[in-house]
């Protein structure tokens, strides 16, 4: 996750030796080192005046810097590291460890909750799995969603012979083929289509 | 969507009872209490501090209680709630009602932007939009994208095809009966966009 400095603010920071700074924009944004010496004013110079949808990363500060961002008419996102990028250009987002449903018993509405929003679910399939998606009332209990929102969630079939079947429930339709054959994958997106329902769609 | 608090700041908000409190952060975040005794001036008691880079869900809060949240040197989400989690680590993506195009015509860049389109029953063949009525449509910059799925829910098939302009497809653009292919759009220059098949 990178840092978001506001338009039209700054920021004042430390980069460490050998680390790059990352900073994008849509404007352009100031770069600035800061420089302070025994009896002067501490002063700074322009590092690089970065060009607008284009991201820009430093070259590596040989000793601890202290740098300035001047944000222009657009929000700017910044990180720091040894090898920084703007994680959200590149639909970065959290996994953990996946949720295994290797059977239909095992399927249970809190494993395909924990799965779902773990963001895979893989699955053993010795025998068919249906997979019952959570009631509205029961994913209500577990994420703050807004209508109109939703996330995307993967079951990974690693071996057996079956398929894997997500299933509708109470208030949570599905659109689509939600069968995944042994040995593929499939992408699905939950979303809140109402302040009582949910849609699972088969999105790949 | 989380709330987000920027670097080296803090926000002072109200937990209901009942609610949880979930925070990200990269850097270590502190959270205090607001307690106060009767003549005695209001001070703050240290709740609980994160781990950096793990996502933090506090106990429910028996009471109503004021907590304020610090960050380190990195932003920090943050969400209240019975259920909080922190939708910006789960891809949480606004989805409205998906496109629909049943019968051939122009597959819009509204249907395409709305994340999926749905096809019934008939052949269809889908034509994208030139890249000029998609530079129209949305502000994208040179390099960027956006990911699009087609589910094909009736008979027959959806064939995505090129626009006369400034728009081409690369790989299988055909969605088979019953199944679903995603796709991702890109602008490679000035009105002109590729859309690629991405996965079956």
């Amino acid at each position: 996750m990178s840092n978001l400095l506001k338009r039209n603010s700054s920021v004042e920071f430390t980069l460490a030796a050998s680390d790059k700074l990352a900073v994008y924009s849509k404007a352009p944004a100031n770069i600035y080192t800061k420089g302070n010496y025994p009896n002067f004013v501490s002063s700074t110079t322009l590092l690089k005046l970065t060009e607008a949808d284009i991201e820009y990363v430093s070259s590596a500060v040989s000793i601890a810097t202290v740098v300035v961002i001047e944000a222009g008419n657009q929000d700017v996102y910044y990180n720091a590291g040894t090898a920084p990028v703007i994680t959200e250009r590149r639909g970065l987002r959290g996994q953990g460890a996946p949720v295994a449903a290797n059977t239909t018993g095992a399927a249970t509405a809190a494993v395909m909750i924990s799965g779902m929003l773990s963001g895979i679910i893989t699955t053993t399939v010795a025998a068919a799995v249906t997979g019952t998606l959570p009631t509205f009332t029961e994913l209500e209990a577990a994420v703050e969603l807004a209508v109109g929102e939703s996330f995307d969630w993967a079951v990974n079939s690693v071996t057996g012979a079956n398929a894997f079947t997500v299933a509708a429930s109470t208030a949570h339709t599905v659109i689509g083929t939600m069968a995944v054959a042994t040995v593929t994958s499939g992408l699905f997106r939950t979303r809140k289509s109402s302040a009582t329902a949910y849609v699972t769609y088969r999105l790949a | 969507m989380s709330d987000k608090l920027n670097r080296n700041s803090r926000v002072t908000v109200t937990i209901a009872a009942s609610d949880k409190l979930a925070i990200y952060s990269r850097d270590i975040v502190k959270v205090t209490q607001e307690v106060g005794y009767p003549n005695i001036i209001p001070g703050e008691t240290v709740l609980f501090s994160t781990v950096a880079g793990v996502e933090y869900t506090s106990d429910a809060f028996s009471v109503e209680t004021i907590v304020t949240i610090e960050t380190g040197d990195y932003s920090a989400l943050y969400q209240a709630g019975t259920g909080p989690v922190i939708t910006e680590r789960r891809g949480i993506r606004v989805q409205g009602t998906p496109g629909v195009l049943d019968a051939t015509g122009t597959l819009t860049a509204a249907m395409i932007l709305s994340g999926i389109v749905t096809s019934a029953a008939a052949t269809v063949a889908a034509t994208l939009d030139t890249g000029t009525v998609m530079d129209a449509a949305l502000e994208m910059a040179i390099g960027e994208s956006f990911d699009w799925s087609c589910i094909k829910v009736g008979a027959n098939s959806l064939t995505v095809t090129a626009a006369a302009s400034g728009h081409t497809i690369v790989g299988d653009p055909v969605v088979v009966t019953a199944s679903s292919s995603l796709f991702r759009t890109r602008k490679t220059a000035a009105a002109t966009y590729i859309t690629y098949r991405i996965s079956i």
